[in-house]
């Protein structure tokens, strides 16, 4: 291996090798064989319809299939470490650390009787062993460096007492507090008002420089916005591949054709 | 949610403060010993000299038998709703956790105890233990009803588990004791705290009425159950003799539920 190419594979964030998903009860496949490679700094949306496997991809690289589901073949790779035959404990070092992962609705994705910063104290104080001190200041660094205004108030905040946007900051913070390799972000917009939607794509693209980030949205325009790489999805298979601009302006599947078309339609007055 | 404190609860409380002295006292609160026989003082009515609620058949003192059963009932509904409590609890949240043949053998092994009616259940156990005693009964009630506890434990703690926070946590890297800790055991609190005191209060009747069919207590212990059973040859001759049993049992009960209805209050 030269040293070039060596650089490469070490700049492979997320490497994911014909994944294979079917339903325990059933053995209905889910997901045939899926081929997804993030780079550092590459943001990569996954764009599809509801049911097309996206979530379920989502969350099988963060080793959490849903009940009912299980990863039948293939290989997942994270920093050129096979991740998906980790054990138990194994797993816990890598959620929250070296993966971190934003949810769709910020309001349910936080215990409404637990202060914001509790969560984020949490995560911290286990993944680098901070003292209490230590990771409450972390998690204020944090929620500043997300661009929240007053988070020092935010840190003793309740979920309720927050702006759909500033939680939204909060649980990209919660991803980002332990500066993880991979952020999952499963439709980080939807649950946003479209203002807000625009500062949390931005927020993500900045933050996704040190980081490589995957991006399930099923509103396109979104992920052009902010992903270098798009992936569609139909039916459990990637159907097309391809740079943004590519994916958007000249796509070759149908399937591709009509998200965009969807899209355009939804945009117009 | 108020604040403000309703009698039925500063009542409940004033029972609660008696029990906890009944338990701590016994018979000895009224002076007399509950199984002393004064043949002289056969069925004297209450208010009679020395003795405030009156006597038995025997000449023992209707308050001091009525003290020692309320130390024997309540004591024996505590700790079989704590036995109830802990096995319930422990294996709905067993169950909820996704260990698939675990959760599937528990919800069988709840359906089962379930299928059974819980009293007969428990006079069979009796029958089986052949010993009928504080242990016996307390053991057989809490092992009897304990599916209550797990039904409602596994129900909610299976959808905290689907709640999106509770998927975030576990995304954080936590492990599944720590979820349990910092995310599902301290919701279950507000219903798990109603649940404890209906399930006392009706710990309470069970007790009785193993006593009064003579398979709770052992022969000649004062308990209120075993005392409605003696005072039914009395009744209309002596009606204090059940009158007294009766009215305890119905005061603990109205103060555990109105504890009940106020906790399930405060938490809505």
């Amino acid at each position: 291996m030269s040293v070039a190419e060596l650089n490469t594979a070490h700049e492979i964030v997320l490497d994911i090798r014909k994944l294979r998903l079917e339903t325990v009860a059933d053995r209905r496949v889910l997901i045939p064989n899926l081929d997804l490679t993030i780079r550092r700094g590459e943001i990569v949306g996954l764009v599809g319809q509801s049911g097309s496997g996206k979530t379920l991809t989502c969350f099988a690289v963060g080793g959490l299939v849903p009940q009912g589901v299980r990863v039948a073949g293939g290989e997942i790779h994270l920093e050129g470490r096979r991740i998906d035959n980790l054990a138990e404990a194994e797993w816990r070092a890598v959620r929250g650390g070296r993966i971190g992962m934003v949810f769709q609705d910020p309001l349910s994705s936080f215990n409404p009787v637990k202060t914001v910063g509790s969560i984020l104290i949490e995560s911290a104080r286990r993944h680098r062993g901070l003292d209490k001190r230590a990771a409450r200041a972390l998690a204020v660094e944090t929620l500043r460096a997300m661009r929240l205004p007053g988070a020092d108030a935010c840190v003793d905040a309740f979920p309720h007492q927050l702006s759909g946007g500033q939680r939204q900051r909060a649980m990209i913070g919660l991803a980002l507090i332990n500066q993880p390799a991979l952020i999952l972000a499963d439709e980080p917009t939807t649950a946003l008002d479209p203002t807000v939607q625009l500062q949390i794509l931005a927020l993500l693209r900045r933050q996704a420089q040190q980081a490589a980030a995957l991006m399930i949205t099923h509103d396109i325009a979104a992920a052009g916005a902010v992903c270098d790489r798009i992936a569609v999805m139909l039916e459990g298979e990637i159907v097309e591949e391809g740079p943004t601009t590519q994916v958007l302006y000249e796509p070759r599947h149908p399937f591709t054709r009509s998200l965009r078309d969807a899209a355009h339609l939804g945009r117009r007055p | 949610m108020s604040r403000s404190l309703s009698p039925a609860i500063v009542g409940a409380g004033v029972v609660g403060l008696f029990c906890l002295a009944v338990m701590i006292f016994g018979d000895t609160l009224s002076g007399h010993d509950h199984r002393a026989i004064d043949l002289s003082m056969r069925l004297a009515a209450p208010l009679a000299p020395g003795h405030l609620l009156g006597t038995d058949e025997l000449g023992r003192d209707v308050l001091a038998r009525l003290l020692n059963g309320m130390r024997w009932s309540v004591g024996s509904a505590l700790c079989a709703t704590l036995i109830a409590f802990c096995i319930g609890t422990t294996f709905g949240l067993a169950a909820a956790h996704k260990g698939a043949w675990l959760g599937g053998a528990l919800k069988l092994l709840t359906t089962f105890t379930q299928s059974f009616p819980s009293f007969v259940m428990a006079v069979t156990v009796i029958a089986l233990l052949g010993d009928s005693g504080f242990w016996a009964v307390t053991l057989t009630l809490g092992l009897v009803t304990w599916p209550v506890f797990s039904r409602v434990v596994y129900a909610e703690a299976s959808s905290l588990f689907q709640r999106e926070y509770v998927q975030a946590a576990e995304m954080t890297g936590m492990s599944v004791a720590r979820l349990y800790a910092h995310h599902v055991l301290p919701a279950l609190v507000p219903t798990l705290s109603v649940l404890v005191v209906f399930h006392f209060a009706e710990m309470i009747v069970a007790e009785s009425a193993l006593s009064f069919l003579g398979i709770g207590a052992p022969l000649g212990a004062a308990t209120w159950g075993a005392m409605l059973s003696e005072g039914r040859a009395f009744m209309l001759q002596a009606p204090w003799l059940t009158l007294g049993p009766a009215f305890a049992m119905v005061i603990i009960i109205v103060a555990a539920h109105s504890v009940g209805q106020h906790l399930r209050n405060l938490t809505r």
